[in-house]
């Protein structure tokens, strides 16, 4: 088993998981959680070699760059709605990420038996 | 094959040691930093009822262990969380500083940033030529095309020839092996013009040569692939493998010096001509071009083609097919389709021959055309 794909996939899902969860319950612990999971999965994107690796390290910085605004706007300035609003964006790009590393995870299927023969 | 840490393995053929090795380095520590302000922001937030931004400064101050004062009066609980947190940032920063200084001098990640940018200049490339290995040959060859403006780019993994490369100064190389199709692709094979390759071994030239066939087939552009060999039984089956043009350097070096045994130049004098045929004398150049069928120049004499007041550049000789060279031909001669016009001008007189010729660029052939 791989286990660097499954760090990288299991916070990817902590991410939309997470955020999932404070969009519907707009529970601070929740968005705390979610940016700690985004930025971790944006780090495990760092120096990758994946096929797609530049589509999602764009989707993943996409996301960060909703959270991180969410949070200030959350526990700065009490606008809940605005973190809110900036929390569905970034659920958005988590869906993204991870149809994006299943199609990842398929081609590299289809390269590994490319090579094995 | 020695284990390796998950977050760090690659699925890609490039070398370890590059940038994107050196990048992958630098996750562990990040990600245990972000887990560590995770774990105390969160920890404040439960525990002591801290506010979110209270809860982060705690956290940050305690891991920092700069000696800050309590933002709020602690619990028994939280104090014995805020021991905890100091001790796992501790040993989390000591980490994390180990690694940095090893990926930034260690590793030298300045210059594997220059290596990036290098191969980013690569991909850009086209109609260049790549030289694969840097034997003492290939660093004639560089010489030459640096003098000539020539763009080549050089693929070496070998410590001692790599450093050699850098020492020379050559602006763009591959850091990889010669033998793996991964080079090529790096060294953008793809859209090169031809590839070079001057091993002493056959066996690694041969290699070479088919490589070069087998991405000659995938990228459907031809390649033009020149080799060395160690003697006409090699020379024979790097042509059959696909080798366009193979030469001997030692027939190579036993032609010149019979040249100047047979007529020694004067003592202390270069010969200007040996200058232009070893391409040492940039003002002038030889070219040969083939006319091609319908060619602006077919059935034209040579004083008709105007060629001399027009380019500038003058026909020195004329080889017709299966006929022997015609020297400093006449005014008269007239051009047909498939003659090989030999050309001397300077290099812009020479690239302005395409439009007379119409013909395909023959490569230049030093070799055969000082035999013949």
């Amino acid at each position: 088993m791989d286990w660097g794909k499954v760090a990288s996939i299991f916070f990817i899902l902590m991410a939309l998981t997470s955020n999932a969860s404070f969009v519907y319950g707009g529970d601070p612990y929740n968005l705390v959680i979610t940016v700690a999971m985004s930025l971790i999965a944006t780090l495990l994107k760092l120096g990758s070699r994946k096929t797609l690796g530049a589509e999602l390290m764009a989707t993943s910085l996409v996301a960060d760059l909703h959270l991180i605004p969410a949070v200030v706007a959350f526990f700065g300035f009490g606008n809940t709605a605005l973190a809110t609003g900036l929390a569905i964006g970034a659920l958005v790009a988590n869906f993204i990420s991870v149809a994006l590393i299943t199609i990842d995870t398929i081609l590299d299927t289809l390269k590994e038996e490319d090579e094995a023969f | 094959m020695a284990w390796q840490h998950p977050l760090l393995r690659s699925t890609s053929a490039r070398p370890p040691g590059d940038l994107f090795d050196a990048l992958a380095r630098l996750r562990p520590p990040l990600i245990l930093t972000i887990l560590l302000l995770l774990t105390g922001t969160l920890g404040y937030m439960a525990i002591d009822g801290f506010p979110f931004l209270d809860a982060m400064y705690m956290t940050v101050i305690s891991v920092a262990t700069v000696g800050f004062g309590e933002v709020h009066p602690l619990s028994k609980a939280g104090r014995l969380f805020t021991m905890g947190l100091i001790m796992g940032g501790f040993a989390v920063f000591t980490y994390a500083i180990g690694v940095f200084v090893e990926v930034v001098a260690r590793r030298d990640l300045f210059a594997l940033m220059g290596v990036k940018r290098m191969e980013t200049r690569i991909k850009a490339l086209s109609d260049h030529y790549i030289v694969v290995g840097y034997t003492p040959i290939a660093q004639e060859l560089a010489r030459v095309f640096r003098r000539r403006g020539v763009t080549f780019v050089v693929i070496e993994g070998e410590a001692n020839r790599l450093r050699q490369v850098k020492n020379d100064g050559i602006e763009l190389y591959i850091q990889g092996d010669c033998f793996h199709n991964a080079s090529y692709k790096r060294a953008a094979v793809e859209t090169a013009r031809g590839i070079i390759t001057t091993f002493k071994n056959d066996a690694d030239n041969i290699t070479v040569a088919v490589t070069g066939r087998i991405f000659e087939e995938q990228t459907g552009r031809d390649l033009f692939i020149v080799s060395t060999c160690s003697g006409p039984e090699a020379k024979a089956r790097l042509e059959r493998v696909g080798a366009d043009y193979v030469v001997s350097p030692d027939s190579l070096i036993g032609n010149r010096i019979g040249a100047l045994a047979l007529r020694p130049p004067t003592k202390g004098h270069t010969s200007i001509l040996e200058r232009v045929a070893y391409g040492e004398y940039t003002e002038l150049d030889l070219r040969e071009v083939v006319v091609g069928e319908g060619a602006p120049v077919v059935g034209k004499s040579i004083r008709e083609t105007d060629l001399r007041r027009k380019t500038g550049a003058y026909i020195v000789a004329i080889k017709r097919a299966q006929k022997k060279v015609r020297i400093n031909p006449a005014p008269e001669e007239v051009i047909q389709p498939g003659d090989a016009l030999m050309v001397i001008g300077t290099p812009s007189q020479l690239g302005q021959l395409d439009a007379f010729a119409a013909a395909e660029e023959q490569a230049p052939e030093p070799a055969q055309a000082r035999q013949d």
